[in-house]
């Protein structure tokens, strides 16, 4: 996955100006940097959500096309799903394991339940849960799905102390096994537990005022 | 009215009264706001006026016809008055009824302001709008069942009770929204009645019909007397209870009534088909079941047979009203094509909620790595069969009961149900409403086109794809019933429709609906 000058403006914010960052296969990186510098817009960019003004983006040698066979190699937890009415937390996830292919029967969705605490929300329905469960259901469906690229938001929010543990272990497997990981994070222990690489994204310099004629 | 307050606020310990919190609020938001401008009072007065001018000479006809039926049947009769009055109750109960703003929801239920003030001017609107319903469905009857001259003491005697029977429902209502045993047991008692009247005057034609004489006056005011007597009973019972309303079921209600209102001032209904959604669901206790694909059929076909097995209730009322058309044999050809469109759209349905959920936030889409194409084919086979078996039980029906002409009307039920799915499923991709299109300028005033667009989105395609069955309901050619050409080119028309929706209406790479 690479970024070559990368920018990106809302009216008259630039937020990301400029921006090269590469991550080989196989490989990860955590950005980090305060509120507003840009990490959620850079992750939108590379997942195709948000079209950049300048600069070029590519994962898998490709431009992020938004097509359903990108988003069978790419996860992520960018944007909330609407979660379908009258289904339960757990079918949720065996519906998204069914979906691209594996099998929702295989012991892997029981093993997350396990680990992220959600085995006695398995009957719920996502609209009774609070924010922190609702992350755990979301960081749970985009685990238990193959994917080859996880982009993730600030997997870390809203998590107790424990299942962030259980969380940073997940995406060191999933780097280990071969898969590519780029985050965004506010939490330095949570990041030295992955064990990831770490780039500090500047703000963006302050637009020039309009020059009179 | 300040120091009142002020006093209520700590120095008494005596609170205000929710008819002082009302007027103090008034009087503020008048300092703020100003008073009801004329241009208001001559819009709502207009507006007012040509509804009257419109609607009133039909609605006048309907209620008060010139004559009364020609020998009615009893049970007919008796059917429709159990309806109508299910139909009120259940009315009542989606409505709340006891409906307060969501501003005095928000503020007023959090006071210590005594419950009974704040909750007696609803329940007396509530009150007021039954019993005007009561006496006009009373008075209606009337009009179709008395002889010619009307005996106005009859007539009054009919609307009291009517009135008085529309206040005991009210109450009843109330006491449903109060207790949820109440409400359950309500909500079985109108499914009783709306089952049996329907089958009722599904019979009674069928059945001999015993001449019944009109009651006598004395009668009559006796049993006015009864009704006026218990609804009073009833309705201070209930005020005696209003201090015990819980607040949840008031927040609640301020909610769902604010969200339709907030809809009719934005003309913006495309949210309200989720609010249903989700409010069919609230409470239900689930359990989780393995999801796997059923014969090799993709993954979305799972999702939808999983919840259609969790809307039992929905199919039980859906296979009911498969009998309505038969029920309305006799009405005009166009109501009973209309009745048929809508039952079929409204049981394709079904399961559709997942494709408005998708269309409109499509990360679950993303999460699944599945294009357009695909989710819109899957999600094509449920509605399809179920909108094929409605169509054709209600077709079958309706042949039995109506004059129309003989014909395979069953094979041509099932010859529609694919136009029907791909009908609905354009009404749930259908987009939220474009305010933005240039306004049409007609005789009557200008208008924005675009609520029409949404609304007329998904029956557009339904009118073009089932016009063979239409016209055939609607004997438009006089030329009779459905014969094989009629239902070969019906068949030809659903599947070529379909095809082409499913092909050319969805995205073939994206994960977009």
């Amino acid at each position: 996955m690479s970024i070559h000058g990368l920018r990106l403006s809302f009216g008259a914010r630039t937020v990301l100006h400029d921006v090269d960052l590469t991550v080989a296969t196989g490989g990860a990186l955590c950005l980090t940097g305060e509120n507003g510098v840009g990490k959620t817009s850079l992750l939108r960019c590379v997942t195709g959500l948000v079209e950049p003004d300048a600069g070029t983006v590519r994962v898998f040698g490709t431009p992020p096309d938004a097509t359903a066979a990108f988003w069978r190699r790419v996860a992520t937890t960018v944007e909330q799903p609407s979660w379908y009415a009258g289904l339960t937390v757990r079918e949720h996830v065996e519906l998204v394991r069914l979906a691209v292919g594996a099998d929702p029967g295989d012991g892997r969705i029981d093993e997350l339940f396990a680990t992220l605490g959600l085995r006695p929300l398995a009957d719920a329905t996502p609209d009774t849960l609070s924010s922190g469960e609702r992350q755990r259901l979301l960081l749970a469906a985009v685990l238990a799905r193959p994917s080859d690229l996880l982009v993730l938001d600030e997997p870390e929010q809203r998590l107790d102390a424990a299942v962030r543990r259980v969380v940073a272990g997940q995406l060191r497997e999933h780097v280990a096994a071969g898969g590519t990981l780029l985050m965004a994070s506010h939490d330095p222990s949570f990041v030295a537990a992955v064990g990831c690489p770490v780039r500090a994204l500047d703000p963006a310099p302050a637009a020039d005022p309009v020059a009179p004629r | 009215m300040s120091e009142t307050l002020i006093r209520a606020g700590g120095t008494t310990g005596r609170p205000a009264s929710a008819r002082q919190l009302r007027r103090w609020v008034r009087r503020r938001q008048v300092a703020t706001l100003g008073s009801i401008g004329l241009e208001t009072v001559y819009l709502a007065v207009l507006a007012a006026a040509m509804t009257v001018a419109l609607f009133g000479p039909p609605l006048g006809r309907t209620l008060w016809p010139a004559g009364p039926l020609p020998d009615p049947h009893p049970l007919t009769v008796v059917a429709l008055v159990g309806v109508g009055a299910a139909g009120l109750l259940a009315a009542l109960r989606r409505l709340g009824p006891v409906v307060i703003g969501r501003p005095d929801a928000s503020w007023l239920l959090a006071s210590p302001v005594p419950r009974r003030g704040l909750l007696l001017p609803p329940l007396a609107r509530v009150l007021a709008l039954a019993s005007l319903l009561g006496a006009a469905g009373a008075g209606a009857g009337v009009a179709r069942l008395a002889a010619r001259p009307v005996d106005v003491g009859a007539l009054l005697g009919w609307a009291t009770a009517g009135a008085a029977g529309g206040a005991l429902l009210a109450t009843a209502a109330t006491a449903g929204q109060r207790d949820p045993a109440w409400a359950r047991r309500l909500d079985r008692l109108v499914a009783a009645v709306l089952l049996g009247g329907g089958a009722a005057a599904l019979v009674a034609p069928e059945v001999p019909a015993p001449r019944v004489p009109a009651p006598a006056a004395a009668l009559l005011w006796g049993a006015a007397t009864v009704a006026v007597t218990a609804a009073a009973l009833a309705v201070a019972g209930t005020v005696r209870r209003l201090d015990a309303f819980p607040d949840r079921r008031l927040r609640g209600t301020a909610t769902l009534v604010g969200a339709h209102l907030d809809a009719v001032y934005a003309v913006e209904p495309s949210y309200l088909s989720d609010l249903w959604e989700r409010r069919s669901w609230q409470g239900r206790r689930l359990r989780s079941t393995p999801v796997r694909r059923p014969l090799g059929l993709p993954v979305e076909v799972a999702h939808d047979l999983l919840v259609l097995r969790r809307k039992r209730r929905r199919l039980g009322w859906l296979a009911a009203a498969t009998l309505l058309p038969a029920l309305l044999a006799d009405a005009p050809g166009w109501l009973l094509a209309l009745v048929v469109c809508a039952g079929a759209l409204g049981c394709a349905d079904t399961t559709l909620d997942a494709v408005r959920r998708d269309g409109r936030q499509p990360a679950l889409l993303r999460l699944t790595g599945r294009t357009g194409r695909q989710v819109v084919a899957a999600r094509f086979l449920t509605p399809a069969v179920l909108a094929t078996l409605w169509s054709a039980v209600a077709l079958t029906g309706l042949a039995v009961r109506s004059g129309l002409p003989p014909g395979p009307w069953c094979l041509l039920g099932l010859a529609v149900g694919p136009a029907v799915a791909a009908a609905a499923l354009r009404r749930a991709r259908s987009r939220p409403v474009d305010h933005s299109m240039p306004m049409v300028d007609t005789p009557m005033g200008s208008f924005t086109p675009g609520p029409l667009i949404w609304l007329l989105t998904g029956p557009d395609l339904l009118v073009v794809l089932a016009l063979p069955t239409l016209a055939a309901m609607l004997d438009v050619t006089g030329t009779g019933g459905p014969g094989p050409a009629r239902l070969l080119l019906q068949a030809a028309l659903s599947a070529l429709g379909a095809a082409a929706y499913l092909l050319l209406g969805a995205d073939r790479r994206r994960s977009l609906l």
